[in-house]
């Protein structure tokens, strides 16, 4: 199942299959949390936006125009319903103050040369850390699709990416 | 799709790994996505729960039974639109007991055009504030093989 073609398991799940179903939330499921975590989202808002989207996605599976594009659906979908919870809840938590930074993953990251890492990705302007935590999830999406996630112009992604992944690496120089 | 170097390739799966590690998906929620296709679109293989008690305990509160087993729900009217629906589910019924590993269990209602969804705690209570009036139905999904869904009806 791991191998088989996002369309295909669309198709598989419009017809009840539940493992195929469940092999959509395993690849995708990582990606609708970052939207709406990176929407500034608490974890329990994020929860609730999770819960919409992809009951959303099962309410729709018939219906969606291109599914081999699914991970872009629901990226747009994230950020939409994102969107509409933080209008409701009209606060916002910025991620740096969420619970990181802190327990046994301290160990982990610094394994990993992840706290660098971190630093690096908490300092930066939010558009950047959303557009590269859209690629590190979705690295299939056209510029297109990047510009709905994030709700940008088309013709400023490629510019913004290129311009964010030099910051995320100057930044990662200094603090070595 | 937007060419990436190797090099940013791996800089993108470190971020991954990175978020993966210090704002992971929590296992609820994946539970949680694994269950929005059954709930909404149940096969065959779930086992069915009748009605079985509907008293009248006040112009505010009904008290209804599903079973066989235990699904108890207290149905409360919480303003013009809507109810609250608390309940619990007992483990010691024949007809849930095998679906109820408490830590994983949740309690799903479904209205036209929506759903909502509950953990199911401890004791096995659950509690759907803000639902809105007209049918609905329960649906209680767990960790282990069995599930169970009321049929539909009207609060």
């Amino acid at each position: 199942m791991s191998e088989t073609p996002t369309a295909e398991l669309v198709r598989l799940a419009e017809q009840r299959d539940q493992p195929a179903w469940t092999e959509l939330v395993r690849r995708f499921a990582a990606l609708v949390w970052s939207v709406a975590r990176e929407n500034g989202l608490s974890a329990a808002d994020a929860a609730d936006v999770c819960q919409a989207v992809w009951l959303t996605l099962a309410q729709n599976l018939g219906r969606l125009r291109e599914p081999d594009r699914l991970a872009a659906w629901l990226a747009t979908t994230a950020r939409r319903e994102s969107i509409r919870v933080s209008a409701c809840r009209r606060r916002e938590v910025p991620l740096a103050e969420d619970g990181v930074c802190a327990g046994p993953e301290d160990a982990v990251l610094a394994a990993a040369n992840g706290r660098e890492l971190w630093r690096a990705l908490a300092g930066m302007p939010d558009q950047c850390r959303q557009l590269l935590r859209l690629f590190a999830y979705a690295p299939e999406l056209s510029y297109a699709q990047t510009a709905r996630a994030l709700g940008i112009g088309i013709g400023s992604v490629g510019k913004t990416r290129g311009r964010c992944l030099s910051v995320l690496r100057r930044r990662l120089a200094v603090a070595r | 799709m937007i060419e990436f170097s190797v090099a940013e390739r791996e800089l993108l799966a470190r971020i991954a790994g990175v978020f993966a590690v210090l704002d992971p998906l929590p296992d609820a929620v994946r539970r949680a996505a694994e269950d929005a296709a059954l709930v909404l679109r149940p096969t065959r293989t779930w086992r069915r729960l009748e009605l079985v008690r509907d008293n009248v305990m006040s112009a505010r509160e009904r008290s209804l039974g599903f079973g066989p087993g235990g699904l108890d729900v207290l149905v409360r009217r919480a303003g013009r639109d809507a109810v609250a629906l608390r309940g619990s589910v007992q483990s010691a019924a024949p007809a849930v007991r095998r679906l109820v590993d408490r830590s994983a269990a949740a309690v799903w209602v479904r209205w036209p055009g929506g759903a909502g969804r509950a953990l199911v705690g401890a004791g096995g209570e659950f509690d759907l504030a803000e639902v809105p009036s007209g049918p609905v139905c329960l649906a209680v999904t767990g960790k282990s093989a069995g599930m169970a869904l009321t049929p539909w009806f009207v609060c």
